[in-house]
Parts: structure tokens; sequence; C-alpha cells
């Protein structure tokens, strides 16, 4: 009997624990929250938003190689012979499908692709005013055109070597892990990249010329007038440059442009991706690629140094010196310090000299060489140089070109800029002791090798891009 | 185990009845110094009759018609059998030894009488565990229990070690064992943050000197007990208890020198860097006069040796003060530890202090109740990890004794990046000189974790006890790195107001376990022939660990070490992580005729880490065990004086993986403009589930020549399937790879243990146990049939074993220009490293990095109060990549570095020779040193792990001194290596990859061990 009331107890005490317990299994992280739960609510949604952006800060995407692409590929630059072993197949062009940073930069602009399709998908459904949904909604779609104009740019040919019709690379718009999307056309990403724009344009009415480190309408309208420029719409984008350009935004003066690279949020600005000082990425930082202390494996090349006016231009007398202890190379300043860090820079991705320059080239390739003038003359005159007068067309666009190197150099443009006019990658200072040697030191733009790879990381593991690889590779 | 041997003896009572009682035998036990043996189980020879020693020794047995012989043993203890024909009174002397036939397994869960288990253990026992002086019992382990391999990671005491059961067998989960304290699954591994330094397991914060035993256990029929995390194999660690009886006052001193042990490797003097230099210079073409201006004698006016100076020599030192005492009611043991080991690269070290209480009291005759209390503080002080410039170990290899000399002229020393630290430019590559840094700059380590339980026993009926257990296990691991403002870490040129560092982190992981279990034997009736056993058990645990760190920057002086003084906050985090199991376990045991024993077990495993689709998990095993040796058959034979088949097949799981990747999240702590955000982190995998282990095991125990040579011998089968594997998916989804459970691995082998007493007489004695163990390993399923990638050196392929080298072969020295050469897939050869490295075609495999075969062999001599013991290990089968030599022997890659003792032989310089190194060149000779299997070297090798010779004073004295024993004994450490490797210890980790490693230490102790 006194047995029995000692097993009773015991089933007793052990089934009670037992229900007790078994809800102990359901544990959530404490870091994180599940993807549903996250994106249920506007502040969830917000704070996706900034994660977004966070992710493009990476030194895969702008916070250093994309910058470092457009000018390695091209002659503005050259890797020192004494390197750090970072970019040697971006300088060469010499690419193994392999390649790592071809890699990193398919990674990166993928991943902010996803957050922001993840935005795109949920904002929709949350409990919230409609300018607060539209708000992150247009951001987000802003990103994420970014992010495939970006892809598009790097893996594919130019539009016009195709019109559209050749591979681009894969739209996708839903994040599921098991998806194995094939290549679109170029024609398909711009697209879908000038409807994500033209929605993000009307999305984010709400925002102002003063909205800089995140999207706005105009940062909308100005990255449109790039798109259409490189797709040769040049009627849209005057129309979009028009739209920037009436918005109240000011060319810095030049008294302002030593510290314009420093400074986040001048005038010019239209979207900056920011960082923070807590957010240096240390010598990773894009700065630390060109000076030393930091890796200075990447020295300014002569090619660019002779387009200066050295006495009059302020880009030149501001931004290119001698290299540290080799006062024979040049040394890129425009990324020295921000925040009292050095080589940390928060990227300017859109500015409204690139937009000055995308409505002038647009015009004179249209013809309107005296708007193309007096569009090209406004930056020019803001930096130091003369207005320019009775130039007309190759030469005009020619001009425009230059400036537009000038004004741009070191911010990613170069190579773009060549192969969608058809020029080609031309180095006159190649092969010098003092540089890493190149296979060639000419590139016609239809050269294959100027086409990053796509990465064999992902073809291996999504078997619907088997067989596109790239030419060459 | 006392509550085991009590239900043992309930059972032996029982079986007591139903026997013809005939007549009397009574006697005593002690052990060989004298003292009485407690506890000791007196059995009649072919039967269950029994009984147990009293606290003075003493027994007395009723014995049937006809009973020849008594077998007595006692855990720890050697078995005896005492022929007791025309004897009422025996006295018996029982000598400690670890034979392979102890009476007892020891599951964790469960012990049971080594003759009637069907479990394939290992169990190393005190005497081979005290006083060696290493901080971790995994490392004292190496070589004594089958199947079990250790693999040092690194000397810095305190560090950690691979340790791995039967193979290994998992790809990406965590592949270690699971361990068991007292019963209760505790934490391993590293908590401290682990800066810059060497690595660090929380197990050496425990005193090998308070271990009892250690059991580790193989095969599924112990496997499946722990279910989801038993997989890996289980190290059941028992810490000392007392025993009724005289108290016991024992005090072990210690006192001795470690020494660094680099094996055959050796770096140039400064003279024969200089030598080697002007060869290399004159080779490549200039001219004498340049080279006496570039390298003049007077280099060698200022010379240093970076070797010596890193490598220094240390001293260990230990005391422990138990005592142990009780009655029949009441049982304790305490102990007291100090341990202060200094390590052997400058500036490291490992001090433990520990405190343990164990009690155990019965209340009544239902009721028994215990408490056991482990505290333990260790302060460890880690030198700088090898692939930092601020390392010593480092500086060894790259620092020119000729180009580099730490002091300035007027005696005081360089920081390290001074142009003028090197005498010549280019010579620099670390731009840290350690003797400067070295001693400002600091990786502490100091952690405490206490080991909590309270159990409770409850009689209900004679064949039912209720039992609860209640763990808790806290550790604290704190870790602090300071960077002094004037050292290469510290400084920052840019901003000095910047310049030095502190990093304190805390972690605190707490885990609580709850065991309740019904447990009992029995027999239908007294006199039946069927014995059972079983275990049902319900266990809960959870885990919850909290970290924080923060980061300052910017300090005024170095004698300056709390963050308040930190100029910058310049980071902070934390975080928290949680896991829970929630299991049941069921076993039954079932013995015929005391011969044929048969035992299932079943487990239901839930844990907070598994997918919501697959939330809990079953495992299952059967074993049966065979006693041979008393099937009537056998009554004639006079071979085998024991032997027993015994085989399982059965389940476990491995769970060793991170604690929400079942889970879709997104992870908070992005930041943009200064607002907090949130990403993708987990891809999430609802099906997400353990890995699965099915073990097939058989196993052969056996004893000849009267009991003096014993033996076990195991095969088994482990197939370790649906592992984890982080597959890659298409980036364009926003992720990399996503975790699934895919890949397939088999390891199979043979473990046999053999020990003889080869000499037994009053006055010499000498044992030998011998143990060998083969494994053989191979991956049988990968995702889609895919090779795993493993960067330049490995690669993981079906057919082929984990851990797989996969190299370009090294084709030797063109004789003709000395230019290097491999060889291309269709046999021919090139010059073009990259050509051969880029294409998997030109790759092969060339030997794995797990051994084949590892043996121990242990030798016990003793002359009357002298004892010597000598304890070999080694191991074949294995490879090893010498990636230090790919550095410091490389053609002139790393000129201005120093270079290994041979690098200067036999180098190419003339047309037509045919040399072993290709022509050295300023800045390498076509990549001549890239990966291949020109640094692939065997790493078999014998090592003398530990020999030690002791004498015991003679009993008269001891008595005089009223002392119970006395004992002096000197002690080696891995004093002798025997080996072919080139490189520093042939002993590396589990990865196989020899670069930097703090190597291990070689010691010798003298020690003092007395007992009043």
């Amino acid at each position: 009997m006194k047995t029995g009331k000692y097993i009773l107890i015991t089933a007793l005490a052990v089934g009670t624990l037992l229900a007790a317990c078994d809800k102990q299994l359901e544990l959530e992280p404490k870091d994180s929250q599940s993807t549903g739960q996250a994106l249920s609510t506007m502040k969830g949604i917000d704070a996706a938003v900034v994660g977004m952006y966070a992710n493009m800060r990476s030194a895969s995407y702008y916070g250093r190689y994309l910058f470092m692409y457009g000018d390695l590929s091209s002659a503005d630059v050259y890797l020192a012979k004494a390197n750090s072993n970072r970019f040697i197949p971006t300088f060469q062009r010499s690419f193994a499908a392999v390649d790592a940073d071809a890699l990193g930069i398919w990674t990166a602009a993928y991943s902010t692709i996803s957050r922001a399709n993840n935005i795109i998908n949920a904002v929709d459904n949350v409990s919230a005013t409609q300018a607060e949904k539209d708000l992150a909604k247009g951001q987000s779609l802003f990103v994420r055109a970014l992010a495939y104009f970006d892809l598009v740019r790097i893996f594919a040919k130019p539009y016009n070597q195709g019109g559209g019709s050749q591979l681009g690379v894969p739209i996708v718009t839903v994040t599921d892990i098991s998806s194995t999307p094939a290549r679109n056309t170029v024609a398909e990403v711009y697209t879908r990249i000038i409807d994500d724009l033209n929605q993000a344009k009307t999305l984010l009415s709400t925002t102002s010329k003063d909205t800089k480190v995140t999207a706005s309408k105009y940062a909308a309208s100005a990255l449109l007038s790039r798109v259409y420029l490189y797709k040769e719409d040049y009627n849209n984008a005057i129309t979009e440059a028009n739209v920037v350009t009436a918005a109240g935004y000011s060319l810095v003066t030049p008294a302002q442009l030593p510290t314009f690279y420093s400074t986040v949020g001048t005038s010019e600005e239209i979207f900056t991706l920011k960082f923070v000082s807590t957010e240096s990425l240390g010598s990773d930082n894009l700065g630390n690629m060109y000076l030393k202390p930091g890796y200075g494996d990447v020295r300014v090349s002569p090619d660019l140094v002779t387009v200066f006016d050295f006495g009059n231009d302020e880009r030149y007398k501001n931004f290119i010196g001698p290299f540290t202890n080799s006062p024979l190379e040049f040394q890129n300043n425009k990324f020295k310090s921000q925040d009292g860090i050095q080589g940390l820079y928060s990227p300017k991705i859109l500015r409204l000299s690139e937009v000055y320059l995308n409505r002038a080239e647009a015009y004179a390739k249209t013809s309107k060489d005296a708007q193309a003038l007096t569009d090209l003359n406004a930056v020019r005159t803001q930096r130091g140089l003369a207005a320019l007068s009775g130039i007309t067309g190759a030469a005009l666009v020619d001009s425009i070109l230059t400036e537009r190197r000038r004004e741009l150099m070191f911010e990613g443009h170069r190579l773009f800029d060549l192969a969608r006019n058809g020029l080609p990658v031309v180095r006159n200072y190649c092969n010098q002791p003092t540089e890493v040697s190149t296979p060639q030191c000419t590139y016609p733009a239809a050269d294959p090798k100027l086409t990053a790879p796509i990465p064999q990381a992902e073809i291996d593991a999504n078997p619907s891009l088997v067989g596109q690889q790239n030419p060459g590779y | 185990m006392r509550k085991a041997m009590l239900l043992l003896l309930g059972c032996l009572v029982l079986a007591f009845q139903l026997y013809a009682q005939d007549r009397v035998i009574t006697g005593r036990v002690s052990d060989a110094t004298g003292n009485p043996v407690v506890n000791a189980s007196v059995l009649v020879k072919g039967s269950s009759v029994g009984t147990t020693t009293k606290a003075d020794g003493s027994f007395s047995l009723t014995v049937p018609a006809g009973t020849k012989a008594l077998i007595i043993s006692s855990v720890g203890m050697a078995q005896e059998e005492v022929d007791i024909t025309g004897k009422e009174t025996v006295n018996v002397s029982m000598r400690g030894g670890e034979n392979a036939l102890q009476e007892v397994v020891v599951t964790g869960y469960t012990t049971t009488a080594r003759n009637k288990s069907t479990v394939s253990a290992s169990v190393v026992g005190a005497k081979d565990i005290s006083n060696v002086p290493m901080t971790n019992v995994n490392d004292i382990l190496q070589g004594k229990a089958t199947g079990l391999t250790v693999m040092s990671t690194s000397g810095q005491p305190g560090s950690s070690s691979n340790i791995r059961i039967r193979g290994v067998g998992s790809i990406s989960a965590g592949a270690s064992p699971l361990y068991v304290i007292d019963g209760i699954i505790v934490e391993r591994g590293q908590f401290v943050a682990g800066v810059i330094s060497q690595n660090n397991d929380i197990l050496s914060n425990m005193n090998p000197n308070d271990i009892e035993s250690v059991t580790v256990l193989k095969d599924a029929s112990a496997l499946a007990l722990y279910g989801a995390r038993g997989g890996n194999g289980v190290i059941v660690i028992n810490t000392k208890k007392g025993k009724a009886g005289t108290s016991k006052v024992n005090f072990v001193a210690q006192y001795g020198v470690t020494k660094p042990s680099v094996g055959n490797w050796g770096m140039m003097n400064a003279q024969q860097v200089y030598n080697y230099e002007r060869d290399i210079l004159k080779l490549n073409g200039y001219t004498d006069a340049f080279i006496n201006g570039y390298m003049p004698a007077s280099l060698l006016d200022k010379t240093y040796d970076w070797v010596d100076g890193a490598f220094v020599d240390g001293n260990v030192q230990s005391y422990d003060l138990s005592i142990s005492g009780g009655n029949e009611k009441t049982r304790q043991f305490l102990s007291l530890g100090y341990y202060d080991q200094e390590g052997t690269v400058f500036n490291s070290g490992f001090k433990r202090m520990t405190v343990n209480l164990n009690v155990d009291h019965t209340v009544s005759n239902r009721l028994k109740v215990g408490a056991s209390i482990n505290t333990t503080y260790s302060n460890g002080l880690n030198a700088d990890g090898g692939s930092f410039f601020s390392s010593p170990i480092l500086a060894t290899m790259t620092n020119s004794p000729l180009w580099l000399y730490p002091y300035k002229d007027d005696g005081s020393l360089f920081i390290g990046y001074e142009d003028e630290f090197s005498k010549g430019s280019g010579n620099n590559i670390t731009g840290d000189n350690w003797l400067y840094s070295s001693p400002l700059n600091y990786s502490r380590q100091k952690q405490f974790r206490a080991l909590g339980k309270l159990s409770g026993e409850l009689k209900l009926t004679n064949w039912m006890a209720l039992k609860q257990n209640l763990a808790i296990d806290i550790i604290y691991a704190r870790e602090k790195a300071f960077f002094d403002p004037t050292t290469g870490n510290g400084i920052n040129a840019a901003d000095p107001t910047k310049s030095g560092e502190i990093i304190e982190s805390m972690n605190n992981p707490i885990t609580f376990t709850s065991q309740t279990s019904l447990s009992g034997n029995f027999r239908l009736k007294n006199n039946d022939r069927h014995e059972f056993g079983y275990l049902a058990l319900m266990e809960y645990q959870r885990f919850n660990t909290t970290n924080i760190q923060a980061d300052g920057i910017g300090i005024v002086d170095g004698g300056l070490q709390v963050l308040n003084v930190t100029g910058t906050p310049n980071a902070v985090s934390g975080g928290e992580s949680e896991y829970a199991f929630l299991s049941y376990l069921g076993q039954v045991n079932y013995t015929l005729d005391s011969k044929y024993s048969f035992s299932a077990s079943i487990r239901r495993d839930g844990s907070s880490r598994f997918g919501a689709d697959n939330r809990y998990a079953l495992f299952y095993s059967v074993g049966g065990s065979w006693k041979l040796i008393d099937e009537s058959f056998m009554a004639n034979q006079k071979f085998f004086d024991d032997l027993r088949l015994r085989a399982s097949y059965g389940t476990s799981g491995v769970a060793d993986f991170g604690n929400y990747v079942a889970q879709q999240l997104y992870a908070y702590g992005q930041t943009y403009d200064g607002a907090p955000g949130s990403a993708p982190s987990t891809p999430g995998n609802p099906a997400l589930t353990w890995e699965k282990n099915k073990q097939t095991d058989i196993g052969l125990e056996f004893a000849i020549l009267k009991n003096r040579l014993r033996g076990t011998f195991d095969v088994y089968r482990r197939i370790s399937s649906e592992l984890l594997q982080n597959v890659p998916v298409s980036r364009t989804t926003g992720f990399t790879t996503a975790q699934r459970n895919i890949g397939e691995l088999e390891n199979k082998g043979f473990e046999v243990s053999l020990s003889s007493t080869n000499v037994k007489s009053k006055s010499f004695n000498w044992t030998t146990d011998f143990n060998v163990s083969y494994n053989k390993n191979e991956v049988l399923k990968l995702y889609n049939h895919q090779d795993i990638a493993g960067g330049t050196l490995g690669r993981t392929r079906e057919g082929q074993p984990l851990n797989s080298w996969f190299l370009p072969i090294w084709a030797g020295v063109n004789p003709n220009n000395g230019d290097p050469l491999w060889y291309l897939a269709d046999g021919k050869t090139t010059t073009n490293s990259y050509a051969v490295a880029s294409r998997t075609e030109n790759r092969q495999f060339v030997g794995t990095s797990l051994p084949k075969y590892t043996f121990g062999l242990n030798n016990t001599l003793s002359y009357n109060a002298l004892t010597l013991s000598f304890f070999f290990y080694a191991i074949t089968g294995s490879k090893i990549y010498d990636q230090n030599m790919s550095f410091i022997d490389s053609d002139g890659l790393r000129y201005g570095w120093n270079y290994y003792k041979d690098a200067d032989k036999n180098y190419w310089t003339t047309p037509g020779q045919q040399a072993d190194r290709p022509k050295p060149v300023i800045g390498g000779n076509k990549n001549s040193a890239s990966a291949s299997t020109r640094w692939i070297e065997s790493n078999d090798y014998i090592r003398l792990r530990n020999v030690t010779l002791s004498y015991s004073l003679p009993r008269n004295i001891i008595d005089r001194a009223k002392m119970t024993g006395a004992r002096f004994f000197v002690s080696g450490v891995n004093l002798l290596t025997i080996t072919n490797y080139k490189g520093v210890d042939p002993e590396t980790s589990l990865a196989g990859n020899d670069v930097f490693k703090y190597p291990v230490n070689k010691s010798v102790t003298v020690g003092l061990d007395i007992t009043f």
C-alpha cells in the first residue's frame, strides 16, 4: 500500500514535469526574429530598410570594390608592383570564373536585392500609414534597381553590343532558397530597373533634395538619367536630368572642393551611402587602397594626369599629388579620411555634376550642342576651368567624356563610359617597372575580357546557368 | 558507483538464499600497502554467491559445498582468484591495476557488472591519470584508451586538443565526444573570447587528480543512451568519492621543469644565414663588390637568436590535498588543488585552483542523499597566436638572426616598426619586436567553473528505486586583452590619442539538468535463473549563455589598464543564446544463468535545435553478451580462464550545431546612419534534424595463462548519415549556402587491448599493457556527389577519407636550370605552378591527416619498494602538411626571413646538378614553395609519453612516522620522440597543417605522495 502511494506520487511528479518541459523546446533566438515576424510591423520593415543600406557598405560592393572596378579596369590607375595581392585580375582583365572579387560583388549585389525584395513583398501587408509604407517601398525599389544596374553593367555586355538581346543577369523578385533562375536579357533587366525607378519616383514623392543618405525621388531620377544614357535613350535621359537640375541642388564651389569628399551632406549630393565612424572597414576602407600607411597598392596613372590642366584644375590640385615615399608616382587624395579615420569614405553614388554631364552627353548626342555646352561649362567653371565655346559634334562629345573622366575619376565610372561609347581601354603607361604587368595594353570595347565572368560558384549551385557563361571564360 | 554496487549486492543477497549453506570462509582483503580494501566484492567462483568487505577489509561468506575458489574484485584493483580448498581463513592482498576485465562498466546513467555488460568501453583509472603534469585530462588520456584519438592543437597550457572516438563522424557539425561528469552531461570547449590568443578548453579547469576513472564509451549499446548527442562517443568522468573506513589524508606535491619539444626542427644561426644569403646573391649574379658592400662581415657583430629567445624553460608545480573517509552512514571526500605551469613560449602560463566536496549520506534504509560541489578557477596567460605579427612563435621563423637585432645602441629595445630595427631594408616582416611588446601586452583568461549536484535515492520496493538528480554547471569565462599604447598592436600612428587598446569580455554559460528515474534489479522468484534490470529516466537540460564584450582605445599610459581610462569607447557587444533538450530513456537488461545477457534501450530526444517538423528523435540499441567460459563445453579446456563474447547494434545522433540554424531568421545588429536594423541571417530549414549514426560492434574479452594475460578485441562499423552540409545555393537568393542533412560517412576498425602480468613474485613484478586501434574513414555520400573544395590543400570527395590532402605533385628540380617542376595530369612536367594548381585534374589525393593506427604501450616494473613505469604512444598512417617549411625552406621566396637549418643543403647551383632544392632566387623561384606534395610528410612517430620511477618508504618507517603510505617519484613527460618528420612536432591538430604551432612541452618533475 505504502509502495503504491510512492509510485503514484512519482507518476504525478513525472507527469507534471513532462507537461512543464515540453514547451521549453521552442526557444527563439535573442538577437533574431523569424523572417515573418521581423517583417510584420512598420518598425520591423524600417529596420530591414536599414539592413538593406548596410549591406551596400560591404567592401565587396560600394564599400570598396565597385569604386575600384571601373577605374582599375581602365587606364586611370595602376596596381603597384609591390602590392597586397588584391584585385590583380581586375587590373589585368584576366579573370578566371572562380575569381573571388567577381564572386564578391555578385554575392553582395544579390544579397542587397534579396533584402529589398523581402521589404517590397512584405510592406503592403503591415499596418501603417500609406506614407510610411510608400517611403519604405520606394527606397527598396530604388536600391534594387541600383543593384541590378551594377550587376548588368559588370556581368553583361553594354546595351549597344546586342541591342539588349544579349544575356544580362537573372531577375529575382522573391526570396526562395531553392530557386535557380536563368539569365534574363539585358533589355529585360533594363526594363526592370526603369520600372522600379519610375515606381520609386512616385512612392518617394514626399522626399526632398535634403534627403541625401537615403533614396529620394531625385535619386531615382538621377539614376534614371544614367540608366537611359547607358541605354542610349537620350531624350529620357534629358527629361530625368531636368527633374534633378530643377530641384535646387548646387555644385560645390572651388573653395568647398577640398573638403567635399570628406563631408557627408553637401549641396551637390543626391544619394550618398553613409558610413559613420564606427562602421569603418579599417584597412579595407576604400581610401586605404590608395594610401600609405594602408595597402597603397593603387597609384594614379600618368595617363590620367596628362588630361589635366595642372595649373587651374582644382580637382588635380586637390586630389592628385606625389605618392608617399615614392614622389615620382601619383597618389589619389580623394578618399584620404572622414571623421579622422584614414581611408574612410561615404561613397557619393549620385551627385549633381554627373547629372549635368549625363545631360550634356545626351544633348550632344542628339545634336543640341548649345545646351550641351551649357551643362559642360556648368561643371568646368566650378572646377577652376574656363568655359568652352565653339565646339560641336564628335569633338564636343569627346570633351564631355574627358570632363566626365576628370570629374568622376576614382568613382568607378571610367570602364563603363568607355565601353558604352564603343571606345577602347588604352593604357599608354603600361607594363612599366612600377606596376603589375598586364597581358594587353589595349582592350577594344567589345573585348570579352571587359565583361566579368558569371562566378563559377553561382553556376555550380544554379543549373539554369550552365551554358550561359560569358564568352571567353 | 556505490549505489550500483549496493544494487549488485542486493541481487547477490537474493541469490545467496537459495544455495545450500555449507561452510563459512572468513578473511581480510588489503591493498599492496596493507590498508584494508573496503567494499571489495567477494564471490564464489562461477556463481553469484558473494559478499562485500567491511570497513576493516574483513568478510565472512558462507559458501556451498565443493567451492574451490573465491573471486575478489574492487574498483581500481586487479581481480584476484583465491584457492580456498581446505581453508577457512584467507587473507588477500590486492594490487592496484587497470585490467581489461574490470568489474563494472559505468555509462553515466547505469552501472553494470562487466561480465554482464554488452557495452564496449575503455576505462582509464586514477593511477594513469593523476600526477601527470598536464592541464587537460584529454591529453593525459592519449594512447590509454582504445578507439580514442587525441591530437594536440597547441602546447599552450590550458589549450584544447582535438578528440575523436572511433574516427570522425561529421563533416560540418561538431565531431567531438560528449562529456559526462558524475552522470551529468556538461559543456566542453572554449568559452573565452580568444582575441589573439591560443585556443582554450574549459575542461582544463578540471583537476585530473580529482578523477577516479574515465570511461570511454564507443559502441551503440552505450551511445544510444545519449541519443541525439551520443553519436560521437561519450567520455564519462567519475570523480573521487569518500570510502567508509579509516579517514585518509593524502598530500601530493610535485615540482619540475618544462622545455619545448621541437623535434628535428631547427633554424639557421646568424653565420649560416650570412653565408647562405651571400651565396644566393652570388648565384643571382651580384658582384662580389656589391655583396661585400651589402653584407659586410660586421653584420655578424651583433646577432640575436630569436628561437632561443622565444622558447623558454618553465617550472611546473602542483599541490594536492585530499581528505576522505566516513562510516556506513556518511562518506565524504574533500580535496584542494593548486597547479601552476609556466609555458614554454615567452610570457605564457596557466594556474589553477580547485576545491571539491563530495558527500554521501544514508538517511534511512530507504533514503540516500548525496551532494557534490566542484569549484575550479584558472588564470591563463596566453602567448599570441602564431599567425599574429606580435607572436614570438612566428618570430622564430620570420625574424632573421642576422638582420634583426632587438636592441638599440643604448641598450633599449626597438618597438619593431622603426627602420633601424632592421640592419637592411626589407628584412622586417612583422613590424613588431615581441621582446618589447610581449612583456607589455597580454591576453589573460580567468575562468571559474562550479559543478554542483544534489541527488536523492528513495528505495520504493526491493525492485524499484526512485532517483532524482539536480545539477547545475556554471561557467564564468573572462578574457582581458591589453595592448600597450607604445607597442605595434596598440599604436595608432594616424591618431595617437587612439593608441592603446583594452578588450574585456565575459561569457557566462549556465546549464541546468534534472534527471528523474525509476530503476531496479530483480528476480521473479528467489531462486530464479532469470535476472532483470531496468531503467526509466527522464532528463531535462537547459543551457543559456550570455556574453558581453567591451573595447576601448586611447590609453595615456601603459600602466593604466582598465576600460575606464580609455579615451574612446571602440565597440560594445553582447548576446545570449539558449538550447534545451528533453529526453526519455528506457533500458532493460536480462541475464539468464549469469551467462547470457541481453540489453535493449530506447531514447526519445527533443531539442530546441531541431526544425519544427523534426523536433523529436528516437534512438535505440540492442546488445548481447555470452559468457562462454561458463558453458559446460568449456569446462574441460585449460586454455581460457575467461572468455566472453558480446555484440551490439544501435543508433545515436549528433546535434552539435548552431542553436537556431533550423529557423528562417532576420538578425538584428545592422546599422545605417545611426539607426539599428536587421537583415536575413539564416535561410532556415524546418526539416533540419540530427545527424544519424548506426553502429555495429562485436567484442571478445578473454583471459588466459591463469588470468595473467587478459585481452579485449573489438571490431566495429559505424555509418554516419544525414550529415549536415552547407549546400551551396544560388546566390541570387541572398544566401550562399543552406544547411541540409545530406552527407554520409563510414568509420570502421578494430581495437585490441592486452594486459599481461609478465612476472609476479614476492619482490619483483612486471606488467605490460598494450593497445592498438585501427580506424578507416571513408566519405560515402556528398551533396550531388560533388566534392567539397577545401582550398589549395585539401578536398572532400566520395570514396576518400575526410581530411584528405589534395595537391599538385612535386616533380623535383630541373637539373638544367634549377627550376621547380610539377607533374601535369598527362605525366609531363611543368614549371607553371598556377597551371598545375588551378586545374583539379593535376591535383591528386595524397593521404589524410587522420592516423590509421594508434598504439599505447605501458610497462610497469616493481622491485620491492621501487616501481618504474614507462608509457609509449605511437601513431602511423597519417600525413601532415608542413606549411612552416614552405615558408622557411622556400628557395629565396622569403629572402630576409630566417631559414630552415638545412635550406642551404644541396640546392641547385650548376647545370646538370641533381639537386634537392631549386635554385634560390630572391623573391622566389617560380612559386617553388606553392602548395604541393613537396610539403607533405609522414608524421609517424613513437613518443615516450610518460616515464615514472617511484619509491615507497618501507612499512616500518611509515608506521613509525604514523603514516599509512609515503612515496617519492620522478616523472618525465614527452622525453623522447622518434620520428622522421622534419618539422617542429609530428603531433598536429586534426587538420594536420603544421603552421606556427605552439610546440608541446616536455617535462621532468619530482614528487612526494604521502598518506596519513
